[in-house]
């Protein structure tokens, strides 16, 4: 199945695979190192006191386990991680997906680019970005941390009805959630984070790094897309992430406020422009095909 | 060994640490592979859906790019039809003009030697009159013609290319959805923004169109290039003769072309020129007519439509052209191991969906070949979400579309 992956995202994965790896194996190591050093002392000491060599194991093991659990809390971070890397990469290719098909609609019409169907990259009220943007929040939301007041309060946005109602109504479409209405509310917890344009933010860039919002006939479309991951792990999310509000000497370098953390997982994906609008100048009979969702 | 020293080992401590990490280790590396299994699962159903959807909108591009050139090809065989008989006639016109020279030479002039030239002439001309005419005839005759003949065998393969399309369509589209991933139920379905037949089936915007269409395609071709002449040689060549065989032919042509398109020229000029030329091009009794977009497309592929194809409201016309294609497939194997927290919420976790829109850049005509497809914006999802739901069999038949609207990727 990993054959189809693409070359991006392997390079993006990597160093954090070969990071857990190296970690897996440091632990191991230490492991083997303390189980050897304990039989080498039984060794030596054929009939030790029962009580004594007890308390120097005991000594042991409460110096060695704090690192053994930092380990293993960082190896679990690094993977969930690697985990959220895949989910953004689909959420890229959604946004490439979803780009090459609204770009083209007379994007470029006959007078040049229309104004009213301008892809408008820098701003957050074009409706063609605004349809690119659902695209890759949606696969987002499988990751996204369920609502909590810290959270909602780092993002700033109260949970909007035209997020929780369809994200119910779309919950009722998936047979794991079909019965349970749990499910539904967590989704809409999770899609009011995903959905949030300071959480899941998109680029499209044309060829050369061009963002002007035009586009033309078989362009390479790239979409770039940074998921603010929320950091589950206790002690790995304050060594990986950054605070919502910024890590800064006021909050106590993001442990003051109950925000939590998150790291920024950006993913690209190119896919190819699909052509010219539907009519020639001289026959267009001016409808507007793309529809905002909400 | 004894219970001492079985109490005494103290390595069962770190074995089980071990064993505790060495499972979360295999759960976490299972968790990865779930994810990446079920996004790469997931862009492969949109692979499929996307070659899906290009493939059922190729096969209609492709039958539009077809019943155009049978519709053009029309055309030319009445172009070369209208042609010949133009000629036929100037022949003909030129043949009575000179025995009249001819007669009038003898008659008045006392050296009849310019009678005998013109005598000759004329008698030339009817010898090619006389080639001709068979000619005409296999070519235009209004019971057996080989001209009207190909002409209705290429109306019929236009019917017939519109009855089987919607079959070829669908087993086009579900061919690719399979191939490139789809395994379940009817892989791929093809379904049209609006359609005369059930709303479900694809179908072509098509209906046989007046046969006025045909001359005026031909004028706009290939008799444009004979219509300017007059005004630079006609003057040139009056002088030179004493009627102009050009501009009889130029005259013969607007003959043909306006009798074809049924307006009368006066009958007094009609009846003179009957008298001295075969009759002007008609239409058989069941003309062949050239198979056009109409924004009312009739279930019966052979209806015909009274309006000139230029009146169709073309974005009436695009909706039958926009085909939303549908595969499905089983889900992603392994999804238990992450459970729900990390089922990819993305819409239709079997099922994806693209539009493909068919279209023509040069000109929205079925005299223009240049019919393509391209991936769109689905707007089917939106209109057609309930009538889907029943079809795939998954649960949602009383939603409304709105509420999908903000589950619509793309």
């Amino acid at each position: 199945m990993f054959w189809s992956i693409n070359e991006s995202l392997i390079r993006s994965v990597a160093p954090y695979l070969l990071t857990t790896v190296a970690l897996a194996l440091y632990g191991w190591r230490l492991m083997s190192v303390m189980a050897q050093a304990r039989m080498e002392q039984a060794r030596r000491q054929p009939e030790p006191a029962v009580s004594g060599q007890n308390g120097a194991s005991a000594v042991e093991m409460v110096l060695l386990l704090p690192l053994l659990l930092a380990l293993l809390l960082t190896i679990l971070q690094v993977a969930l991680i690697v985990q959220a890397k895949f989910v953004v990469n689909y959420a890229a290719y959604s946004a490439a997906r979803s780009a090459i098909v609204v770009i083209p609609a007379k994007v470029q019409g006959a007078g040049g680019v229309e104004e009213r169907n301008r892809l408008n990259i820098q701003r957050n009220d074009s409706p063609k970005m605004a349809m690119i943007h659902r695209a890759a929040a949606l696969p987002c939301v499988a990751i996204s941390p369920v609502w909590s007041a810290g959270i909602m309060l780092a993002t700033l946005a109260p949970l909007k009805p035209e997020v929780v109602v369809p994200m119910e109504e779309l919950a009722s479409l998936f047979p794991a959630s079909r019965e349970e209405t749990r499910i539904s509310q967590q989704l809409a917890a999770r899609a009011h984070y995903a959905f949030n344009p300071a959480n899941t933010r998109v680029e499209i860039i044309g060829e050369g790094g061009n963002q002007s919002g035009a586009f033309g006939e078989r362009e390479l479309v790239r979409a770039r897309v940074t998921f603010r991951y929320y950091l589950t792990v206790p002690f790995a999310n304050r060594l990986f992430g950054t605070s919502y509000y910024g890590t800064n000497f006021l909050n106590g370098f993001g442990l003051l406020n109950q925000s939590g953390f998150h790291a920024p997982i950006t993913e690209e994906y190119t896919l190819v422009n699909e052509g010219e609008p539907p009519f020639p100048p001289r026959q267009d009979p001016g409808e507007i095909d793309i529809r905002v969702g909400g | 060994m004894s219970i001492n020293s079985l109490h005494r080992d103290q390595g069962g401590r770190i074995s089980i640490f071990f064993v505790f990490g060495a499972i979360a280790f295999i759960f976490l590396i299972a968790l990865i592979y779930n994810t990446a299994h079920q996004s790469i699962r997931k862009i492969q159903m949109q692979g499929a859906a996307d070659a899906a959807a290009l493939a059922g909108g190729t096969q209609a591009g492709r039958n539009l790019n077809d019943i155009a050139n049978n519709n053009n090809t029309m055309s030319e065989i009445l172009t070369v039809m209208i042609v010949i008989r133009s000629v036929l006639q100037t022949v003909e016109i030129m043949k009575t003009e000179l025995y009249a020279a001819a007669a009038v030479a003898t008659g008045l002039i006392v050296t009849s030697e310019a009678g005998a030239i013109l005598y000759g002439l004329a008698r030339a001309l009817e010898s090619v009159a006389r080639v001709l005419r068979p000619i005409d005839t296999a070519l235009s005759d209004l019971s057996r013609g080989v001209g009207w003949k190909a002409m209705k065998l290429l109306d019929n393969l236009n019917v017939g290319i519109k009855t089987d399309f919607p079959y070829w369509a669908e087993k086009e589209t579900g061919d690719f959805a399979l191939r490139n991933g789809a395994d379940r139920g009817p892989h791929g379905l093809l379904i049209p923004r609006a359609s005369p037949a059930l709303d479900l089936l694809p179908s072509l915007p098509l209906a046989r169109g007046r046969e006025d269409e045909l001359v005026d395609r031909a004028e706009d071709t290939y008799l444009k290039y004979v219509q300017p002449l007059p005004a630079s040689l006609s003057a040139v060549v009056a002088v030179a003769l004493p009627a102009n065989p050009i501009a009889i032919f130029l005259g013969m042509v607007t003959y043909n072309t306006s009798n074809l398109r049924g307006s009368i020229i006066t009958n007094a000029i009609s009846r003179f020129l009957n008298l001295v030329a075969t009759e002007p091009l008609a239409w058989p009794n069941e003309p062949p007519r050239p198979m056009l977009l109409t924004d009312q497309p009739s279930l019966d592929p052979s209806a015909t439509m009274e309006t000139k194809e230029s009146r169709a409201d073309l974005s009436q016309v695009r909706k039958h052209l926009q085909y939303l294609a549908i595969a499905s497939g089983k889900m992603a194997r392994g999804s238990k191991i992450g459970g729900e927290k990390f089922l990819n919420v993305a819409p239709h976790q079997s099922l994806a969906y693209a539009e493909a829109d068919v279209y023509n850049p040069t000109r929205w005509s079925m005299f223009e070949q240049n019919w393509r497809v391209k991936l769109a914006p689905s707007v089917v999802l939106n209109e057609k979400f309930n009538q889907l739901t029943g079809i795939m069999g998954i649960n949602g038949g009383s939603q409304s579309a709105n509420g999908l609207s903000f589950a619509n990727n793309h």
